[in-house]
């Protein structure tokens, strides 16, 4: 027994705590994956903000389709004559592409890095509000994602899902004696169809989820601690969701309703 | 009261684990959960059965040993009450209640109920302290703290350590752990010196063996020392505003 | 508790009387190595006189430190800082743990800012009397004079001490003293402090001077040559039994206030470390020496696993009393004043409620044992703070107490800013503990001690505050220059090779007595005597004690480690993690050191602080005999079968004359 024990002393060190990793952590840092996403995030919802007021032109009581197809069309010119014909556009179509890719990039890297250290063991569901929105940030985004490039066949392209009516073809001619492209008739023609406005107005549900948890993550990316600012922030990200939603579900809806039409 | 009692049993690390249930029959409501594993215990020595191994050390809330996920919520039903200071009056006669072991990849099972939480000392290790040695700090009251601000630096420093916060994340994070270290040192005036490395070399370990944040809160739920959310953004803050800052080189 | 069982405690009810003199012999008496100059001057004479070692022979000596609470991590960090090779052990799985942690009320420092007339002379006065002058003068000075800096060190590691408006350190006033010297963070001033130190002590883990053993349990310290050489672990996860050689072991273990099973110690914390060592040839200073605390929640089930404590500090606002009519069921606060009795403020009019915590106690066991305590099981009396609510508004008392009437009220359910509390006193520190001499070095050359685990400073009886206070000096400003003196003297010499026989032998031992105990064939977990013993040493000796109920607990304690070990049984293997191994390790240390309790307090033939003896009192106060028993009593371990060996240090006093404690 006792020349047993010798022997162990000889090969057992009494185990010694782990020290701190000497290396430095898996790149891109976690902290820098969320402030790219805090920052891009940021610009998805001033674009949005902005997509929306344009929208809502179509709610303008004196010639709706006149006013929609200006604005469409001065998106589509804006800089001019400092940048010739549509660069402007491209350029901002580029920039939101661009902070698309990294979006999702950094929320699949995190998703994954946060899938790997989840435990075992079954937990039970907090019932937070925060814990709706904050645990469905992948799938809602996800849903967002696929509904940009259905969005985008359906109303900018007209490839595959759009109505049967879309027309990328310039026919409307606006009051200056322009003519462009008729956007508004296709967004009409193409929530008339009842599946493709619940599909809008089920997104826009969806994009409002995101957005709520989003713009709260916002302030605490960025590493907001007054509580005041916290308070005002919570709020203020409860409010844009809730006028995106608003704003932009109503018009499929006011389209099915026969309120809105060519 | 009668319970039912479904407890996480697993020989170590590697081992698989399964569950194994028991039935109390002499619950009493002011019994704590953890009190009821020591009656359970009782019971399975008495039948010569291995009894659970869980820890727990003060049983008044302040030590962070006691570290069980009670129906999947860390330490128990109730928010903000650590294990020992949960009773079984949650339950109702004849409920099951189910033990496991903290729910995370970074807190690997020891023996059935017990899951070494050395990961979150090693964030301590790697900056959470001040660089003074013994003997060579100046009087305590050359530097005034003022009394709001050593408030609020307690409502940082009464983390116990315990882990809820990493059990109760879906994503296994430990900001609000290290949040509430790092938001408490930066509000006392000694160590500032330190502040933007302290920041650095801790979130860096933090990421090593912990998850990312998704702010949705049920640490804060789960915190028995009720560190406020905040925390979570104070991790951010003290790591940009480390960004910021010019850095030695090496 | 069976009934056969109980059919036997019976019988032996009445064991043969047995004299002090059968049970031990008067041995030699000691030197403590305190400096021959006026206690004031000593420690600044001991210090000029030390040994140091060169910076660059520091990394030579290897350092065990076990445990990590307050003394513990002190030491180890400190030594670390000072570039020793540190190795640190603890039973838990991170230093925080350690039961320093849940101390609330504050840390004493008479760094007198104030106008109150503090000085260190006082606080030196204070705590020698408090303690009923069976402490060092010396050592109460060395402990005023390094608690200045202990403040300004925690604060600078990242204790947020409380704060006055101007940004000063806020203080408040403890029970026993007259002048406002406690430190503190709300209620939670141990675990600031512990914190700090456990993170100070994570530096030095980083930084590689430390070195960290979790989850290891000491249960031996090898002797060879007459010097402690190493310890011996179980790895409390592998089971396996391991050895550790150095030049030097210093234990800062804690308290044994567990032994009466159901105290305000954490579950674990055990006295199986120092036990040890006394089995080793260390000597234990003054057993008996066992604080009763005022303020803890009294037992309400039979479940409940511990008392759990409530702050000393509440006595500063609170009030205490107990109906004048027994058995009184009624809601306190539809007790109308004058039925009331407020029993501290009647009887020590100067002190009122802040009182020592073991007049405090005994005061408040009267009333309950003469029938006038409340509860349900009329084990308790109230704490009011409805007066201190009106004098200072709920704010004032919400910072103040805050977590703890939160506490209260997790534990109990009810709301005390309406309800008065309810309080018993409960076991809640050991005065007594290794002795060790003036440089904190136990009877074992190279075995030093620090915090509970020593005796040093507190005497008969600890003021409230102090032990945080004894904790943080020893760690932080004791060991680090006493430990490199002995140190200095082994220059040259490498630590013990493990592969020594003295390592192997006491390997041995600690597998045999890990053996005996898997391979007992009982029919009781340890806990099943664990209560029995704490149900004896509470009713034989706890707060009053009698020269007959001691001899009758003498003779119980051995009947019942008799049974313990034709009884006990161990379920689970050896080789991976088990409680009731462990705590049946403990449970034996108990039984035997028990007894030894029990001899101390049937020899010290006096009233002193906390030893309450029935044969000597005056008008129910203490009556000390400082003719015959101005001594620490430091029991030698004996041979097998011997009489318990008392030696012991005579203590004079010259700064603090002897004079009878008055508090009335």
């Amino acid at each position: 027994m006792s020349s047993e024990i010798q022997e162990r002393s000889d090969i057992d060190q009494i185990p010694v705590a782990a020290r701190p990793a000497t290396t430095p952590p898996p790149r891109p840092q976690t902290w820098v994956l969320k402030l790219i996403m805090a920052v891009t995030g940021s610009v998805f919802v001033l674009f949005i903000l902005f997509h929306l007021a344009g929208n809502l032109k179509v709610y303008l009581p004196d010639d709706p389709q006149g006013h929609f197809n200006e604005y469409a069309h001065w998106l589509r010119t804006l800089l001019n004559p400092l940048l010739p014909g549509s660069t402007f556009l491209w350029i901002f179509r580029a920039t939101l592409v661009a902070c698309l890719c990294l979006h999702v990039y950094s929320g699949l890297t995190l998703w994954i890095r946060a899938h790997r250290l989840r435990g075992r063991h079954a937990r039970k569901v907090h019932a937070t509000k925060h814990h709706l929105t904050g645990r469905t940030m992948l799938w809602s985004g996800l849903i967002i994602l696929s509904f940009i490039v259905f969005h985008l066949l359906d109303l900018t392209i007209g490839r595959g899902v759009e109505s049967k009516d879309f027309s990328t073809k310039a026919v409307y001619k606006l009051e200056g004696g322009e003519v462009v492209t008729d956007a508004y008739s296709n967004l009409v023609h193409s929530f008339q169809r009842p599946e493709v406005a619940i599909f809008y107005v089920v997104v826009m549900v969806v994009i409002a989820f995101h957005l709520s948890h989003g713009l709260w993550s916002v302030i605490n990316d960025f590493g907001g601690t007054a509580p005041r600012t916290r308070t005002v922030f919570l709020f203020l990200a409860d409010l844009v969701a809730l006028i995106v939603v608003i704003g932009n579900a109503s018009i499929p809806l006011a389209v099915l309703a026969g309120g809105i039409s060519v | 009261m009668r319970l039912i009692l479904e407890v996480w049993r697993q020989d170590g690390p590697d081992a698989e684990g399964s569950f194994e249930t028991h039935e109390i029959t002499d619950a009493t409501p002011e019994m704590s959960l953890l009190e009821l594993l020591d009656r359970l215990n009782h019971q399975l020595v008495e039948n010569d059965q291995d009894p659970v191994a869980f820890e727990s050390d003060c049983r008044e809330g302040i030590c962070g040993t006691c570290g069980l996920d009670v129906n999947g919520v860390p330490h128990g039903p109730e928010d903000n009450v650590p294990a020992c200071g949960q009773h079984v009056r949650s339950f109702t006669d004849g409920q099951t209640v189910r033990f496991t072991p903290f729910r995370a990849r970074s807190f690997p099972v020891v023996r059935d109920l017990i899951v070494d939480r050395t990961g979150l000392d090693r964030i301590i290790q790697a900056g959470g302290t001040i660089s003074v040695d013994a003997g060579t700090a100046p009087d305590a009251d050359t530097l005034l703290v003022t009394h709001d601000d050593a408030e609020r630096a307690l409502d940082f420093a009464a983390c116990i350590g315990c882990g809820a916060c990493v059990s109760a994340c879906p994503n296994g994070a430990a900001y609000l752990y290290t949040g509430a270290k790092l938001a408490h040192l930066a509000l006392i005036p000694h160590g500032k010196e330190e502040r933007a490395k302290r920041a650095r070399s801790m979130i860096a370990q933090m990421q090593h063996e912990f998850g990312p944040c998704s702010q949705i809160g049920e640490c804060a739920l789960a915190c028995p020392a009720e560190i406020p959310l905040l925390a979570i953004a104070a991790v951010n803050r003290e790591r940009l505003r480390a960004g910021f800052k010019w850095r030695k080189p090496n | 508790m069976s009934a056969t069982s109980d059919k036997q405690t019976k019988q032996k009810e009445a064991p043969v009387a047995v004299t002090i003199d059968q049970l031990r012999v008067v041995g030699k008496p000691l030197d403590g190595r305190v400096p021959d100059v006026h206690p004031r001057e000593a420690w600044t004479d001991r210090k000029l006189h030390y040994n140091l070692v060169n910076p660059n022979n520091r990394r030579k000596f290897k350092v065990i430190v076990v445990g990590t609470g307050l003394a513990g991590a002190g030491t180890a960090a400190a030594l670390g800082e000072l570039g020793y090779d540190v190795d640190v052990f603890s039973f838990h799985d991170l230093p925080r743990r350690a039961h320093s942690i849940a101390a609330q009320g504050g840390i004493n420092s008479p760094r007198a800012r104030k106008v109150d007339n503090d000085s260190i002379d006082r606080f030196v006065k204070d705590t020698v009397k408090g303690g009923d002058y069976r402490g060092r003068e010396e050592d109460a000075y060395r402990l005023g004079e390094e608690g200045i800096r202990v403040i300004n060190h925690m604060q600078a590691i990242g204790a947020a001490f409380a704060r006055e408006y101007g940004g000063q350190l806020a203080t408040r006033s403890f029970g026993g003293v007259q002048v406002s010297r406690t430190y503190y963070t709300r209620g939670q001033t141990g675990q600031q402090l512990e914190l700090a130190a456990a993170h100070a002590l994570s530096r030095q883990v980083a930084a590689g001077t430390c070195k960290l053993h979790s989850r290891q349990e000491m249960l031996d310290v090898i002797v060879k040559d007459g010097r402690a050489q190493g310890i011996v672990v179980r790895d409390l996860v592998s089971g396996k039994v391991r050895a550790q050689t150095a030049h030097v072991v210093i234990l800062c273990t804690g308290g044994y206030g567990n032994i009466y099973y159901k105290a305000t110690l954490a579950k674990n914390s055990n006295a199986t470390a120092i036990w040890r060592a006394y089995k080793r040839g260390a000597f234990f200073a003054n057993p008996c020496f066992v604080q009763i605390h005022p303020t803890a929640l009294p037992l309400m089930s039979k479940w409940q696993s511990k008392k759990t404590l409530m702050s000393e500090s509440l006595r500063n606002d609170g009030r205490i009393w107990a109906p004048r009519k027994k058995n009184d069921d009624r809601d306190p606060n539809t007790i109308p004043e004058n039925e009331r009795f407020y029993f501290l403020e009647e009887r020590y009019p100067a002190f009122g409620n802040l009182v020592p915590r073991d007049v405090a106690s005994r005061n408040i066991r009267e009333r309950i044992d003469a029938g006038y305590g409340v509860g349900p099981l009329h084990n308790a009396v109230y704490l009011d703070f409805k007066t201190g609510i009106e004098r200072l508004g709920v704010n004032v008392i919400r910072e103040r107490y805050s977590n703890l009437f939160h506490m209260y009220e997790e534990l109990t359910g009810e709301d005390p800013y309406k309800t008065p509390m309810r309080i018993a006193p409960s076991v809640h520190f050991t005065m007594g503990g290794l002795w060790s001499d003036y440089d904190q070095m136990t009877a074992i050359p190279g075995l030093f001690v620090g915090g509970e685990a020593g005796w040093a400073y507190h005497g008969a009886n600890r003021l409230g505050a102090n032990s945080l206070l004894s904790g943080c000096v020893d760690g932080w400003f004791t060991l680090p220059y006493s430990v490199p003196n002995y140190l200095a003297g082994l220059l040259g010499q490498p630590a013990l090779d493990p592969k020594d026989k003295a390592v192997s032998d006491t390997m041995k031992d600690v597998q045999a007595g890990l053996d005996r105990l898997l391979d007992n064939d009982g029919s009781y977990g340890p806990d099943h005597f664990h209560e029995k013993l704490g149900a004896i040493l509470d009713r034989y000796a706890s707060v009053s004690r009698s020269p007959e109920g001691l001899t009758t607990a003498i003779g119980l304690i051995r009947e019942l480690r008799e049974e313990f070990w034709r009884d006990v049984k161990v379920v689970g293997e050896g080789d991976r993690l088990n409680h009731e191994l462990e705590t049946a390790g403990r449970v034996a240390d108990y039984l035997e050191l028990a007894e030894l309790l029990c001899v101390d307090a049937l020899d010290r033939d006096e009233s002193a602080g906390a030893h309450f003896r029935t044969d000597h009192e005056i008008d129910g106060e203490a009556e000390r005999n400082d003719e015959d028993w101005c001594f620490c009593s430091a029991w030698q371990y004996p041979e097998p079968g011997g009489k318990h060996i008392r030696n012991f240090e005579p203590l004079t006093f010259r700064a603090v004359p002897l004079q009878q404690r008055n508090y009335k």
